[in-house]
């Protein structure tokens, strides 16, 4: 074995490499490891593994990483850590070390790889499955590796297996149902090594199993007594673990204080180990077996009905003696020792089990919780199955039901139920007391169970001591509780606190969340646009000249489509191709309005509803054959409107014959908007007429466009004459850069999302998500005029409900600020008072809330700001003065009709 | 597409990802296949229509959701039908079917869209190819489950694409234009641990 120097707590240490940092730590003598959270009180080693309750460090080295138990890192050269009191600190540093994930699917899972969980892997093998085998420890072998047993030759061949993928360092910590496990596999900190930086540190494991054994062991039980905390109080499977496999000499007497022939088999270890076994206090009237002989045979003095009732520590803290007590006849008899071995019995791993609702059930024979299951996807095997031998079902343990002596009320407030929590018998006697019969009320009044532990050695033991209390309190209508009436604490995945960054793995920073772009994309980012996020889309939100801030851009860029020609990229649109016999009589009950008189290669803006009569998306839809439409949808709406399309068809309308698909990024979309528009439009296309009378407004035609075959359509968002280009998407580029090239002496402007918004804000146009949040019907948006009187549609029944019909409901309007350079921001109320008169004074006096303001601007046709509103009975508002009340300052404005500029549409054919 | 120089068409088409490559094949190595042609195609198996659209491509089209099929002619490149729904494949290859099916779509119901530029083809291919997916991808890819042929659709890296294996360790991706950037990262970022 290499030795290898660690630091605790600044201090250098030796040890060797691949040992569990607990078991160093305790050759170099730290019996005394960190002070409890609440009281202070000096504590030490209690476990051997994740069952570890007071030895939490912190990474110094490394990640960093908190609350970890020393009995799960292993000694590596150079590892540095620090003692914990309970509350560990985040790094201050950014998290540097790489975390990834699998999913992986397979025949079987074995969590657990004893005895108990080889076999069934083993078994699984042998039937020609393929079998993944997971376990928290660097080796195999369960209690065999903790024996320093050498692993049966039938077992470590299985390990080799080509259908087995064996995963040591790997803790199952979440079971759900249907096979599906999640798992945290720690990879690199125990290698000393340079550590690759693309080698992940933690991976996380998605597993899906048609079938999942657990094996996951059991965990020793302590015993509650008074000041059962101190340094030197181990578990007794611990502590001969520790002295004999680790060589482990800072333990010279001991006392084993037992409820089962376990603690006599740890007994004969510390003995064979050269610890001086003072005695075996066991609780049981009667015991035997072959751990009992082979105890006696090495010459412990064993005292039955007798237990440990108290100890004492040195100056230190640390343990030198103890307190026996006879449970017969109360005599106690004090005994110096720096060791006290306790053996509560075991608590088989139930927690796995309870994550996917299996209620585990009491065994008297085992004293211990068990899950015994072998039907479905799910079968238990080893000591959650009840087997306590070595895989034979073979065990003398035959444990008593005993988790302390009697203790008075002093005794009950230093007797410790949860170390990591500090929470004491006494807690528990106080929570029955007042009343509390739940293990799940008693668990939040007493925090037990609660620390990173979530009780995996306090939580029978709670369960057995509240068994004792309710139904002996002075309350005389209290019951009994047996504890199978009781029931285990409910357990909740994790089963070990693990790291967030193990959990987000590659999904941080810009791998977070899809970034959409369009075929155009490249060019903006080289024009120097920058962006704005529209859904998962980056979309350019201006084009600033050199030097130019965002508000000269915006005046330039609107002037420029208002007077000359401006582009943008408009290919986040969603688009969706409807074909069929049905397809126009899909779309009349799709949109308000109607669809099936639109003329082939012409197109017309639509309105859609849900079921409940709100506005759900809209968009242009045009008619490229008898048969066949292209549906235009908001950017952030192409999925959802996608996916109720498909609702309809298939779930509601089988029988209309319409099939619909996605062409989102299929076409590039370029807008030509302008005056002059329809001069670049001639020469981007010199084969098209584009002439007023041979082309006219919401009208669509094939073309070529600089060489590309487009569909053209005469769309506008602005109100000016405009021009839409389709292209397919590997052309998107080429035809912007030849309108750009084109569009020169026109001194034609790219314009990005916040020029859009202001021109179509100017004719009144509005965004659905901006101006509506779902609660708008299309009247409330003063668009009654696109609503058919004569068909059905969805969404045309709820506009007979009475909400609907109501008068004062919230409707659009515009708004004009007194002060004409004053932009309200988005989102601010509006207030007025009764009388109509707007409210001066004090802006946080109380004051009747009527609308918000939905979207604001400063506009460059109008030399001035305005805004549009959703205002409680708006439309009948015209004229109406109302006050926006922000901080400390009150904004005058005035109701107006939606509509600012073009208000007779004189623009539209330029 | 006859109006147009396919010469000049050719010269100025970009793909998304410029037909990037990444990797080593003897590892695990990605690269983008640009251009390949490619098709919507809904019609209800069984109808009348499903076996003109059949006729018309040449080529039998799945009928199991999740399996595909293969036409080869002579030195033509293959085309592939890939069954992604009850009544929806996805064909990979130039077909010329769609002036075949005019006459009769007057009155049929069926619908193919050309779709050659909705998506762009990643291949992934390399004796890691399936342990890189597995970083990225939920579904089962055992082969007893995901054979050489087998189809499914999904979301890689929160991407929305087809997945299809093409051959021992070889995959195809065929991912949206507007996510190829974002799922190319990711993808790269996951062969990392295998490529050094």
């Amino acid at each position: 074995m290499n030795t290898v120097n660690f630091y605790f707590d600044g201090t250098k240490y030796n040890g060797y490499r691949g040992e569990p940092l607990a078991a160093a730590l305790l050759r170099a003598g730290i019996v005394h490891f960190t002070d409890s959270i609440n009281f202070q009180r000096p504590r030490g080693i209690v476990g051997i593994g994740v069952e570890e309750s007071n030895a939490m460090v912190q990474f110094v080295s490394g990640a960093q990483e908190p609350t970890v138990p020393a009995t799960m890192i292993e000694l590596v050269e150079g590892l540095s850590v620090s003692s914990l009191a309970g509350v560990g600190n985040l790094p201050d540093e950014p998290e540097t070390a790489r975390y990834d994930k699998v999913h992986r699917h397979t025949d079987v899972l074995v969590v657990g790889a004893g005895i108990a969980g080889l076999t069934a892997a083993r078994k699984h093998l042998l039937k020609g499955r393929e079998v993944i085998l997971m376990d928290d420890q660097p080796c195999p072998g369960g209690h065999y590796s903790h024996l320093g047993t050498v692993l049966p030759a039938s077992f470590s061949e299985i390990l080799t297996h080509k259908s087995l993928m064996y995963l040591p360092r790997t803790t199952v910590t979440g079971l759900y149902d249907q096979g599906f496990a999640v798992a945290i596999e720690r990879r690199s900190d125990h290698l000393s090594a340079e550590i690759n930086p693309n080698f992940a540190r933690i991976r996380t494991w998605h597993i899906r199993a048609s079938h999942i054994v657990l094996a996951p062991g059991a965990f020793q039980r302590p015993l509650v007594f008074a000041n059962n905390d101190r340094p030197g109080i181990l578990l007794s499977h611990a502590a001969a673990t520790y002295v004999d496999r680790y060589q482990v000499r800072s333990f010279h007497r001991a006392v084993v204080a037992t409820v089962d022939n376990q603690g006599y088999r740890d007994a004969v270890r510390l003995h064979k180990s050269s610890v001086q076994v003072v005695m075996i206090l066991d609780s049981r009237s009667h015991a035997s077996g072959k751990s009992v002989s082979e105890a006696l045979a090495c010459g412990i003095p064993v005292k039955m009905n007798c237990t440990v009732v108290d100890t004492a520590a040195d100056t230190r803290g640390v343990l030198c003696s103890i307190t026996a007590v006879d449970l017969l006849t109360k005599v106690t008899t004090k005994m110096d020792a720096d060791l006290l071995a306790v053996s509560g019995g075991w608590t088989p791993t139930v927690h796995l089990g309870t994550f996917i609702g299996i209620k585990p059930t009491w065994s008297e024979p085992h004293a211990a919780f068990l899950i015994q299951r072998d039907s479905g996807y799910l079968s238990t095997v080893g000591m959650l199955a009840g087997d306590f031998g070595n895989g034979d079902g073979q065990s003398d343990d035959s444990p008593a039901i005993f988790f302390g002596p009697d203790l008075d009320d002093t005794q009950a407030r230093f007797a410790f139920v949860d170390h990591q929590r500090d929470a004491t018998l006494h807690e528990l006697r106080r929570a029955v007391g007042a009343g509390l019969s739940s293990i799940e009320h008693i668990k939040r009044f007493t925090t037990i169970g609660t620390a990173h532990d979530q009780g995996k050695t306090s939580g029978t033991t709670t369960v057995g001591l509240m068994s004792q209390l309710v139904g002996n309190t002075a309350d005389k209508n209290s019951k009994a509780m047996p504890i199978p009436a009781i029931g285990t604490l409910s357990f909740r995945p994790p089963y070990i606190p693990i790291p967030f960054v193990a959990l987000a793995g590659r999904e941080r920073g810009l791998l977070i969340d899809p970034i959409r772009t369009s075929s155009i994309h490249e060019w903006h980012v080289k024009a120097g646009a920058p962006m704005e996020d529209v859904g998962q889309w980056k979309r350019p939100w201006y084009f600033p000249l050199p030097g130019e801030e965002m508000p000269a851009a915006l005046l330039r860029e609107c002037a420029a489509a208002r007077k000359g020609v401006a582009i943008m990229d408009a290919s986040t649109l969603g688009k969706i191709d409807i074909q069929g016999p049905d397809a126009a009589q899909f779309l009349d009950r799709i949109y308000t309005n109607v669809f099936s008189t639109l003329k082939v290669g012409s197109c017309r803006y639509g309105l859609m509803c849900g079921a409940d009569g709100m506005v759900f998306d809209d968009g242009v839809t045009t008619r490229l054959g008898h048969n066949h439409f292209l549906m235009t949808t908001t950017t952030g709406g192409a999925a959802r409107v996608l996916a109720w399309l498909e609702e309809w068809l298939q779930t509601e309308w089988p029988e209309l014959k319409v099939f619909c698909a996605s062409v989102t990024e299929q076409i590039a979309t370029i807008a030509l908007v302008g005056p002059k528009s329809r001069e670049l439009m001639g020469l981007l296309a010199p084969a098209l007429d584009v002439s007023k009378e041979g082309f006219a407004f919401m009208e669509s035609r094939e073309s070529s466009v600089a060489g590309i075959p487009a569909r053209v359509a005469r769309i506008s968002f602005s109100g000016e004459l405009a021009f839409e280009i389709n292209v397919p998407a590997w052309f998107g580029l080429h035809v912007w850069e030849q309108a750009m090239k084109l569009g020169q002496p026109f001194h034609i402007a790219p314009y990005g999302t916040e020029t859009m918004h202001i021109l179509r804000a100017e004719k009144g146009f509005i965004i659905v998500g901006q101006e509506t949040d779902g609660t708008q019907t299309p009247a409330d948006l003063d668009m009654e005029w696109i609503v058919s009187k004569k068909k059905d549609f969805i969404g045309k029944r709820s506009f007979l409900r009475d909400d609907v019909r109501r008068a004062g409901r919230h409707q659009l309007v515009g708004l004009l600020p007194e002060e004409s350079a004053e932009v309200i921001p988005e989102g601010a109320y509006l207030v007025t008072t009764t009388n109509g008169k707007a409210i001066t004074g004090n802006p946080l006096k109380p004051m009747k809330h009527i609308g918000y303001v939905t979207s604001s601007y400063f506009s460059a046709e109008l030399g001035r700001s305005f805004a549009l509103a959703l205002v409680a009975d708006g439309l009948n508002r015209m004229g109406e003065q109302v006050a926006i009340p922000l901080g400390n300052k009150i904004i005058p404005a005035t109701i107006c009709k939606s509509v600012f500029v073009d208000k007779e549409n004189t623009r539209r054919d330029g | 597409m006859d109006k147009f120089n396919a010469f000049t068409l050719t010269s100025v088409r970009k793909s998304p990802l410029g037909g990037a490559k990444h990797g080593s094949p003897g590892i695990v190595a990605l690269c983008e296949k640009p251009f390949v042609p490619s098709f919507n195609l809904r019609v209800k198996p069984g109808s009348l229509e499903f076996s003109a659209v059949a006729d018309a491509l040449g080529l039998p089209l799945p009928t199991i959701v999740g399996q595909s099929q293969q036409r080869t002619m002579g030195n033509e490149p293959p085309v592939n039908a890939l069954c992604l729904g009850p009544d929806w494949w996805f064909i990979l290859g130039e077909i010329d079917a769609i002036p075949l099916l005019e006459p009769v779509r007057a009155k049929a119901h069926f619908s193919i869209v050309d779709v050659s530029a909705q998506r762009t083809q990643i291949e992934i291919q390399g004796p890691c190819a399936r342990k890189v997916l597995e970083h990225l991808w939920e579904q089962d890819l055992r082969e007893t489950h995901f054979g050489i042929g087998s189809c499914t659709q999904g979301l890689m890296a929160k991407a929305p694409i087809v997945l299809w294996h093409l051959g021992q360790n070889r995959y195809n991706i065929s991912v949206r234009s507007s996510f190829v950037r974002h799922l190319w990262e990711a993808m790269v970022d996951a062969c990392v641990e295998y490529l050094g």
